[in-house]
Parts: C-alpha cells; structure tokens; sequence
C-alpha cells in the first residue's frame, strides 16, 4: 500500500530545481573615438546615444543578450510564476593603456525593472510559466564612460549576471 | 486505509519544497568597445614654390606638383644657379597618424593666398596660390580626398600648388597658411 501510494505520486520523485543563466551575446558599444572623455549608452531596447563621442564604423552596437533557465524538477502542468533576483555585482571597468572604461549603469528588458544598479539587487516576477522548464530570454544594455589620456583600446569587459530564484509562485 | 490517508497528506503538505528558492545561477557576459585613437596630422615641411624671378611685362606662375618638381610659365623663371628649379622647392608634407587599418579623409583648401612683404620694407600685394593638390601616399598614383592608414598607423600626405605671379610683381618675400583636416571616415 505505501509503495503504490509512492510510485502514483510524481513529485515524490520530482529532481531539484535548477537555474541556469547563459551570455549569449556581448553587450556592444561600437567603436568611436572620444578626445579625452566620453560616454555611449547603449540601451536594453537597441537605443544608441552618446556624448563627446564620435562613432566610427566597426561593430555595431547593441545590447548583450542573457537567457534564464529554470527547471522546476516535476512535469506537473501547472501555471506558475517566478520571483527572481537580478544582480550585477558590481561596477565593470577595464583600463587598457591611456584609456579606462568604465560601465556605472546598466539597464534591461526584464518587466518591472528599468535600471540595473551594481550591487544592487532587482527583484523581477516572471510570469506564464507552465512547463517544468521555463525560459525568459533579456536583454542588457548600459552606459560606458570612457576617459583617455593616449591612445586606443579595445576594450572586453566582464559583466557577471547573478540570478537568484527567490520564490515559485 | 489509514495510511493511505496519512501518505496523501504528506504528499501536498511536501510539495511547496519544490519551489527553488535560493537556486543561485551566474553568467559571465562581456561588454566590448573599440575606443579609437586619435588621427593627427603633422606638418613635417612647407609647400615652398623657392626663389623666382617675375617678368615686369607678363603675368606668370609657378607650379610645384604634389609629388615634386617645379615648372614655370608666362613671366616667372627660377632664379637659382643653373637655371633649374630651386633646391628647397618643394610641396608641403604632411605625416598622419592614428589608428592601424582605418580609412580617413583629409579636407584641403583648393586656393589660399599669400601675403608678402617687400625686401624693402612695407607689405605687398598678396599672391593667390591654386590649383591645390593633395596626394595620399596610400593611394600612390591617383588623387583622392580619402587615405588608409598603414599596419603601423601612418600615411603621408604631400599637397602641391599653383603660385599666380603678376606682371611687375616687386621683390618680396610671401608666406601662407595652409590648413588640413583629416577625420576618421
């Protein structure tokens, strides 16, 4: 009788949930030239801007592009929802030579949430989640400060994405 | 029966320990950007049309090309030994500087003029210099406004001229400002 009851019900055996974030894609500002200081913001939406910049041909810039994937560890076909925490733990910055790069603010896609502050946690809810796995692609954007004293750099700077599961609604 | 009661229960009072809170996942991402130096240019000699002497009865004009070379015509003749183009004459020579591989333009003034002062003393009438060339030493053989700049960041830019010399022009010395632009493309 216990080793029925056992077998019929499925999240008796259901795995452990698991997150998975991946980068699939840069966040790109482009290549420009500044005199001794400037900015690019690039936007989670694709939006350029920049200020004592002059953009040059190269890469074209846009926004990097992350995908979060939860494994809620049962088939149950029920609606559910996330609560997350998003995190960039801190400031990105890469001095290479005379030039320093700086990213102080990033913004993205993900609902609810405008601005991405370095150490400084978003709480987002996503929604319409069914399956037992539950994927939301989102986008990245931000402002790079530049400030050169000689020279050119290529600059490749890391940008970690923390994402927490706080709770499955 | 009982135990199958009491299983149950247990079942839907354990299921909310499947929500993953506290699941931790972290991605690396990248930002890039290609923050290019500055393209200078420096001056590295004059456009210099030499000595010449002008004929009190015809106009006339010397012509230095942007690869060298001088040649005269109407009322002006080299006054050098020899009776060929003088040893400083030369076009003006620019060396331009920046990022390795990039395309760049340079903005050049088709015609500026030169201002003189009399070897005796006082100012002269200016000179117009025309017929300005610019030639890019990366585009060897072709004039064009638009250069590429070596593996090493450089090209070379050389800019001849046209000095239109009147008739009775007195002795003087004139100088002008000749003014580039070079930008990224």
């Amino acid at each position: 009788m216990v080793a029925s009851l056992a077998c019929g019900t499925s999240p008796a055996l259901a795995a452990a949930p698991s997150a998975t974030v991946s980068a699939d894609q840069a966040l790109r500002f482009g290549s420009f030239f500044t005199d001794t200081s400037g900015t690019r913001t690039v936007s989670a939406t694709g939006s350029v801007t920049g200020s004592a910049i002059v953009p040059l041909t190269g890469t074209a810039p846009g926004p990097a592009q992350f995908t979060f994937t939860y494994d809620r560890g049962n088939n149950a076909n029920t609606n559910y929802s996330l609560l997350i925490a998003v995190l960039v733990p801190g400031a990105a910055s890469q001095i290479s030579g005379g030039v320093t790069g700086t990213i102080a603010s990033f913004d993205t896609d993900l609902p609810g949430v405008s601005a991405l502050v370095p150490g400084q946690t978003a709480q987002v809810t996503l929604t319409g989640c069914q399956r037992r796995i539950c994927s939301r692609t989102f986008r990245v954007g931000g402002t790079l400060q530049v400030a050169r004293t000689s020279g050119g750099a290529e600059l490749a700077i890391p940008v970690p994405i923390v994402v927490t599961v706080l709770a499955e609604l | 029966m009982r135990a199958r009661h009491l299983l149950a229960a247990a079942a839907l009072i354990g299921s909310p320990a499947l929500a993953a809170t506290g699941q931790t996942a972290t991605a690396l991402g990248q930002a890039q950007a290609m923050i290019i130096s500055p393209i200078i240019a420096v001056s590295l000699n004059d456009l210099d049309f030499g000595s010449l002497t002008s004929s009190r009865f015809a106009s006339g004009s010397v012509t230095v090309g942007s690869e060298g070379g001088a040649t005269y015509a109407g009322g002006t003749s080299p006054a050098c030994a020899g009776g060929g183009a003088c040893a400083g004459v030369a076009p003006a020579r620019f060396l331009v500087s920046g990022e390795p591989g990039r395309s760049y333009t340079v903005n050049a003034p088709s015609a500026i003029s030169a201002s003189g002062t009399l070897v005796s003393g006082g100012s002269a009438p200016s000179l117009a210099i025309d017929a300005l060339e610019v030639h890019l030493a990366s585009h060897a053989g072709s004039v064009t406004s638009i250069g590429e700049l070596d593996e090493k960041g450089e090209d070379r830019i050389s800019v001849g001229g046209r000095l239109n010399v009147p008739a009775g022009t007195a002795p003087a010395h004139y100088r002008a400002t000749l003014t580039i632009m070079v930008t990224y493309s």
